[in-house]
């Protein structure tokens, strides 16, 4: 976890791709986890996604000194690893629906503040990815939202806008996302 | 959507969203005009952003996101974790339950940090949770299982044990003196049970004792600090961490602060603060708002007051301290906890107890109590009124005597501590004592430091040999070695990556010295110094300019610019400049060092030689010989007599036979380098860094003298020995090669030196950056060498490479003025004659400004020069320039040297060509 350190502090001193770094190391790291559990010797012991998460979180915060001073940075490079992993996750399961199920599911549903369904998770991440072709600002603070749980002040700052922008773009992007997955569900 | 058309839909949604509902239709028919599909997808949105959408805010509430403490909940093994019970250096400590549900038993999981949980360390939990879970007693709570998760980190299953700190609930209970030795005496038979089996705890404290509801005793954590402790020393790494987070200081014994061998005294010595603790109230000596220095010192050296006044006494009129200074009790209210009156616990202490408590906080191991049994056994004495075995230290056994024979390993504790701040305690009001004790091992640090730095740069890179050489003449260096160890475990072949990791490590270190330390001018400037020095040494130049400066600036407001401290900086931050290529700096710098050093170092003198030598180093890259060879001679003689054949005295020499070869005094030069190589290779063998160098530069020598095969034989030795070296000798390969490379030109075997050249500027430039000297030094080879082969247009583009590295700011005059000269040489045949003319001329210019003593190379310039102007016609200018060559050039070595000829032939020429004209 030492180079996601790093990198962080580099994305901190303002270095130019350290940010795009920053979500690889973090995708990386959250992938391998995912890897060793699902290459567990445990049978009986599977990990959750979120779980995952929660563990590269733990691993980072761990040893760290006080609380980050540039949190948004983190959490906003944070938030695209974190979806990346969860939509690889709920990829990989649809598929093993489709496959019928061959070989052991190692992989729980969702089920963090509610259980969330593979299918769900994967909506929004096409959602966004269709919102980001034409509005980029708003899909990224969606993301930032939803993945990495900034508030509107640490948008702002992460952003570098006004809170009543981003409150703005929050507002629209809200009622986009509510009118594609509503038609998507069907209600 | 094109973004174009969704700015357009976002300028209306909001446009109208703010609006009263019921204007807002008519502002969207108006925006929207005939644009249907707009006023749709407005009116979608519109009609969005007022119906709520479950999955839409789920996914807002944070179901995505991790919960507070993601693994409650989580499984391991057979077991839930239902609670967080705590979390410690250590790790984090849960409740957890069976998951069969076979039956209802709850346990405590103790995880592991996952930065402590390295391979070792999980082999050697391994195989000490099997030794820990075969130790039954009732009052050692049991290891039940362990494991290790998915990402590493083990855990260990553990007995849940539901009771309280064994002082809280004396205290609570109010227990007697007698009740409270009842209890004690049950934690000794614990204690004595483990160590039966081999097994010693090391961080006894009331935390790790806990009293359940039926009032039994239960030890926690037994052979856990070992278990953490030796892995992690086994790795070399974090050691003095990982004692910070296992070692509770108030109850550490004096061996422990030491790092001494690991006994089951300490064990004896740790019941002793707690007995100490639960009878008094007190602890005998505390940690807290000590400077490391001071507490150490009491705990190796202070006999704690006994018991029975401590007791009574009030916490100011005592060694001894209340363990929570919010609780001072008065002594009434202490004694009423033991259910006895300030005199009555006075009685009950005085005597027996007051000897047995201070047997077992004796500061030599073999005078405590030979077992814990032995010690609970005494205490039984005491209550059915035997004769108890303590006996009081009358013998004339003091701390002094510990102190003495553990003197090495007390300093280098002080100083790693003081390094390392942030650590087990932090000093916060020093006293002057505590101060100048650490300064003392600052400043010989320093001098260490700097000596290292001196042979290391001067030589270029002889760190590692010099530091084993210092090692055994100095025994208080425990911050440099700290800083080595830490930041120099390898001294090459760092990867960018570690580098960063590093380089960030010194900044923490940086700030927490610059907030821990901000009143102590002293530390603070010695610890900033030290921290710019491994930054030069790790080439992060900026950060070690920043930190010398600093540090320099500390020194300046705080002793005065005539004070040693300011000299030590002013001679850091030279050395650096010197490090940079700021030969000019470097050299103002270190005069100004010298001077103090001088006023100040009127008897030892090793300072002033070894400053002489660094100054001396700068002033020839600067082409000042005359004062160069004064300061090299003086550096020497103080040397020589110092001790003869030392290796100081081999860098001297070497230095010497530097400033020869710049006068082209070749036979001199080879002198000097056969005695350094020869003291070198009798101190330091043949695979050594300096002795390789010394063995090159020596090859050099020969070669020009003219014994090629010699020369040959000692590069090829040479470049054996960098090799086997490997990452260590890559800077001396590079030179070695280059060397190499250039005799194989000379000898017209250009095909053989072109390989050699490209190796050897590959490492010169990972080494050292693009733009240092030796860089240039190496191009220009590769630039003959390419000419040599015909490759013109590449032999071009190295000399232009050349002559930007060479006119950088603060290089050296006489390296552009050499550059300069041969670039002139390569412009001339490849018929680029106004080219060359010019660089001559600049090269004259270049030299000249230098001042002082003319030198062979500007006399062989000139004759260059003159040659040119002659060709171009300028007779009159030619002539001056000969006639000054031939000048400089008739001094010593003189008619050795083969430009003396040549300037006469050219004179005689251009004399004639005057004498034609007219």
């Amino acid at each position: 976890m030492l180079e996601v350190t790093q990198i962080l502090h580099d994305v901190r001193a303002g270095r130019p791709g350290a940010s795009e770094e920053l979500v690889a190391a973090l995708y990386d790291e959250l992938r391998a986890l995912a890897r060793r559990d699902l290459a567990g010797e445990r049978p009986d012991h599977t990990l959750q996604p979120t779980a995952l998460v929660n563990e590269a979180w733990m691993r980072l915060f761990t040893g760290t000194e006080g609380t980050f001073e540039n949190r948004a940075h983190f959490f906003s490079a944070a938030s695209t690893a974190i979806r990346r992993v969860l939509a690889d996750h709920a990829r990989k399961r649809q598929a093993e629906k489709r496959g019928g199920g061959r070989g052991r599911v190692p992989l729980e549903e969702i089920d963090v503040g509610g259980p969330v369904r593979s299918e769900d998770v994967l909506a929004l991440d096409e959602a966004l990815e269709r919102l980001s072709a034409f509005a980029p600002v708003q899909a990224r603070i969606v993301e930032m939202r939803f993945f990495g749980g900034l508030t509107t002040p640490e948008l702002a700052r992460a952003l570098e806008m006004s809170e009543s922008t981003v409150e703005r773009h929050w507002r629209l992007a809200r009622a986009w996302l509510r009118g594609e997955l509503g038609e998507r569900d069907g209600s | 959507m094109d973004p174009e058309r969704w700015r357009r839909v976002e300028d209306v949604f909001h446009r109208a969203v703010s609006l009263p509902r019921v204007e807002r239709d008519a502002l969207i028919a108006k925006e929207c005009g005939d644009d249907d599909a707009l006023r749709a997808e407005v009116m979608k949105l519109i009609t969005a952003d007022d119906s709520p959408n479950a999955l839409v805010d789920q996914f807002d509430s944070g179901a995505l996101r991790p919960r507070e403490d993601p693994l409650i909940g989580r499984e391991i093994g057979r077991y839930r974790l239902i609670a967080r019970l705590g979390a410690g250096g250590m790790g984090l400590v849960y409740r957890a339950e069976r998951t069969d549900g076979l039956f209802k038993h709850e346990v405590a999981i103790k995880l592991i940090r996952i930065e402590l949980a390295t391979e070792s360390l999980v082999r050697r939990f391994e195989l000490e949770r099997r030794t820990l879970a075969g130790l039954h007693h009732p009052n050692i709570a049991q290891l039940h299982d362990g494991g290790t998760l998915p990402d590493g980190r083990p855990y260990l299953v553990m007995e849940l044990v539901r009771g309280i700190p064994i002082d809280r609930y004396c205290d609570e209970h109010e227990l007697t003196i007698e009740d409270r030795l009842q209890l004690f005496v049950q934690v000794c038979r614990g204690v004595h049970f483990a160590h039966q089996n081999l097994i010693v705890h090391r961080d006894l404290k009331p935390g790790n004792i806990l009293v359940d509801e039926a009032g039994v005793p239960k030890l926690l954590d037994f052979g856990i600090a070992r278990m953490l402790d030796e892995s992690t020393a086994e790795d070399g790494t974090s050691f003095t961490l990982t004692g910070a987070y296992l070692l509770t200081p108030d109850y550490a014994s004096p061996e422990q602060l030491t790092l001494g061998p690991v006994t089951t005294s300490m064990d004896v010595y740790s019941l002793g603060v707690l007995l100490y603790e639960i009878l008094t109230g007190k602890r005998p000596f505390r940690s807290e708002n000590k400077s490391p220095v001071e507490w150490h010192r009491d705990v190796l050296e202070r006999t704690p007051t006994r018991p029975s006044t401590a007791a009574v006494s009030t916490v100011a009129a005592s060694n001894a301290v209340a363990p929570d200074p919010s609780a001072n009790l008065t002594s009434e209210a202490l004694a009423a906890r033991r259910a006895t009156t300030p005199k009555g616990l006075q009685r009950k202490l005085r005597g027996d107890l007051d000897r047995i408590v201070l047997m077992a906080l004796r500061k030599e191991p073999e005078r405590r109590y030979a077992s814990v049994k032995d010690l609970a056994d005494d205490i039984e004495r005491h209550f059915t009124g035997h004769p108890v075995v303590a006996r009081g230290d009358t013998f004339g056994y003091r701390a002094s005597k510990f102190i003495q024979r553990n003197r090495l390993a007390v300093a280098s504790a002080f100083a790693v501590l003081v390094a390392l701040v942030a650590g087990i305690v932090l000093a916060r009001r020093g006293e002057q004592h505590a101060q100048e004790q650490a300064l003392l091992a600052m400043q010989s640090e320093s001098r260490a430091q700097a000596e290292a730095e001196n042979a290391r740069r001067s030589e270029q890179h002889a760190q590692e040999q010099a530091l084993h050489a210092r090692v055994e003449a100095q025994s208080f260096q425990g911050i440099a070695q700290y800083l080595m160890d830490s930041f120099l475990t390898s001294t090459t072949a760092i990867d960018a990556q570690q580098l960063a990791q590093k380089r960030q490590r010194i900044q923490l270190h940086a700030a927490q010295v610059r907030r821990e330390y901000a009143e102590q001018d002293h530390l603070r400037a010695n610890l900033l110094d030290s921290l710019g020095q491994v930054a030069q040494r790790l080439g992060l130049f900026d950060d070690a300019n920043a930190l010398v400066q600093e540090a320099l600036a500390i020194r300046s407001k705080a002793f005065g610019e005539r004070s040693l401290e300011y000299a030590l900086s002013l001679r850091s931050f030279g050395l650096l400049r010197y490090a940079q290529g700021d030969l000019a700096q470097a050299a103002d710098l270190l005069s100004q060092a010298l001077v103090l050093h001088r006023e100040h170092d009127k008897e030892t003198h090793t300072d002033v030689a070894s400053l002489a030598n660094d100054l001396a180093a700068c002033l020839r890259g600067l082409g000042r010989l005359d004062e160069a060879e004064a300061l090299h001679n003086e550096a020497l003689a103080l040397r020589r007599k110092d001790a003869d054949g030392s290796l100081a005295v081999a860098e001297s020499l070497n230095n010497l036979a530097g400033v020869d070869l710049d006068r082209t005094d070749l036979k001199q030069a080879a002198l000097h380098l056969e005695e350094a190589l020869s003291i070198r290779r009798r101190i330091l063998g043949v695979e050594d860094s300096l002795t390789l160098q010394s063995m090159s530069n020596l090859a050099t020598t020969v070669w020009r003298m003219g014994d090629r095969d010699r020369a040959l034989a000692l590069l090829e030795e040479a470049e054996k020995g960098c090799r086997a070296l490997q990452a260590d000798g890559e800077d001396d390969l590079s030179h070695a090669l280059s060397n190499h490379a250039a005799m194989l030109l000379q000898a017209g075997r250009a095909k053989e030196a072109e390989p050699l050249l490209a190796e050897a500027v590959d490492l010169q430039v990972r080494r050292l950056g693009p733009t240092h000297p030796s860089v240039a030094s190496t191009i220009t080879k590769q630039a003959q060498l390419q000419q040599a082969l015909h490759h013109m247009a590449d032999a071009r583009a190295s000399w232009e490479r050349v002559m930007v590295i060479r006119r950088e700011p603060g290089a050296s005059p006489r390296y552009l003025g050499q550059s300069l000269y041969e670039y002139g040489v390569f412009l001339w045949e490849t018929k680029a004659r106004d080219e060359a003319r010019e660089a001559w001329r600049e090269a004259v210019d270049v030299l000249h400004a230098i001042g002082g003593a003319k030198t062979p190379l500007l006399g062989r310039v000139e004759v260059a020069y003159g040659q040119a102007l002659m060709a171009a016609g300028d007779m009159t200018q030619a002539r001056a320039l000969l006639e000054d060559a031939v000048t400089i050039l008739s001094a010593p070595p003189g008619e050795q040297n083969p430009d003396l000829a040549e300037a006469r032939k050219a004179l005689a020429k251009c004399l004639a060509a005057i004498e034609d004209k007219q």
